[in-house]
């Protein structure tokens, strides 16, 4: 236990494991890098600051954009990352965007079977389970029982898509507006989009929020 | 301008006429030296990998092959048929050969293809209308 007092018991905060292979590796690539002066330190922590800016709520105000402005809905569809672009969210890297709207047809899911590919500058880091195996091989192989198990059922008269992101470009599902919502605000309806719905393995529905 | 007499308005007339010629004449020329550009323009050659080689509706087949180093083509897709549903612009680096730092014309198009599930798992159990859409590069895919 620490030694410090300030109110409350805690355990001590810190590391105590051996770091591993993957985090030494890391540590001497980096004080490589800095060494050679190929990196700053300062462009290190800055990215890290880039990355936490980042978050479901930023896809949230795109995907409420969307539904309440036909021109900016079709200027999404056409290209992701320019639209994101118009509302003041950044591409920090060279990716691509392609939003994939949902339909009373087409439901739409998106995985990285490679890796964690993922919409970050407009969507954040990834969730734990998106980054595993058992979702990267399953999201492709049988993607409407992993839908099940997030509570989705898809009838059979409707296509589930999968879009595996492995080269530059990254997805955004544009979710269904749900039903109920026409007296809704902008911000109302961005309060509803989460992030599981843009990723595709939750429909948005008038009961969650972020 | 005002026309208050004869002399005048034959003058206007003529300067008319003669403004009208020049106007034909530099119309003429402009044309001519457009219809040039267009036959320029229609006669550009184009850099490998400059423009798509697949187009939207084409059939294509994700190539078996197992290269040594970094690559972006899963496995499961080997040899798979798909259609091209967007060729994806701009076009980018072909990471295969950048992981060897061979940068240098090696730019082409991903292509983003639609490939049934169907076809993909002999024994799947979705609806057969499920499929699965993935970008290729250029290098990893042939016609059919």
């Amino acid at each position: 236990m620490s030694q410090h007092d300030h109110g409350h018991p805690h355990a001590e905060i810190g590391h105590s494991e051996r770091p591993g292979y993957y985090d030494i590796m890391e540590t001497a690539v980096r004080e490589l890098l800095i060494e050679r002066r190929l990196l700053g330190a300062d462009e290190i922590r800055r990215q890290i600051e880039v990355l936490d800016s980042r978050t479901p709520a930023l896809g949230a105000k795109v995907v409420a954009r969307a539904w309440v402005d036909p021109a900016f809905r079709a200027r999404l569809l056409a290209n992701g990352r320019t639209a994101c672009e118009e509302l003041g969210i950044t591409f920090y890297d060279d990716t691509q965007l392609i939003v994939l709207e949902n339909t009373d047809t087409v439901h739409n899911l998106i995985v990285c079977t490679l890796c964690s590919c993922y919409p970050r500058p407009v969507l954040g880091l990834p969730p734990d389970w998106y980054k595993l195996k058992p979702y990267r091989a399953r999201a492709v192989s049988e993607p409407r029982v992993v839908l099940a198990e997030f509570g989705t059922h898809i009838p059979d008269n409707i296509e589930v898509r999968v879009s595996d992101s492995t080269a530059f470009v990254r997805y955004l599902v544009l979710p269904k507006r749900p039903d109920g919502t026409d007296d809704y605000s902008e911000e109302q309806l961005a309060a509803l989009v989460t992030r599981d719905a843009m990723i595709g393995v939750i429909p948005v529905s008038i009961g969650s929020s972020q | 301008m005002g026309c208050r007499n004869g002399g005048d308005a034959r003058a206007t007339f003529l300067a008319i006429v003669s403004f009208k010629g020049e106007r034909d004449a530099i119309l003429k020329a402009r044309f001519e030296v457009s219809s040039q550009i267009e036959k320029q323009i229609r006669e550009i050659v184009t850099a490998t990998g400059e423009v798509p080689s697949f187009g939207v509706g084409d059939r294509v087949r994700v190539m078996t092959r197992s290269p040594v180093g970094h690559y972006r083509v899963p496995t499961y897709l080997r040899g798979r048929t798909g259609v091209v549903d967007a060729v994806i612009e701009p076009v980018a680096m072909d990471n295969e050969e950048e992981a060897y730092g061979r940068n240098a014309g090696s730019r082409r198009h991903y292509y983003r293809i639609a490939v049934p599930m169907t076809s993909i798992w002999p024994d799947y159990a979705g609806s057969p209308r499920d499929d699965l859409r993935i970008e290729v590069f250029e290098t990893w895919l042939e016609r059919i």
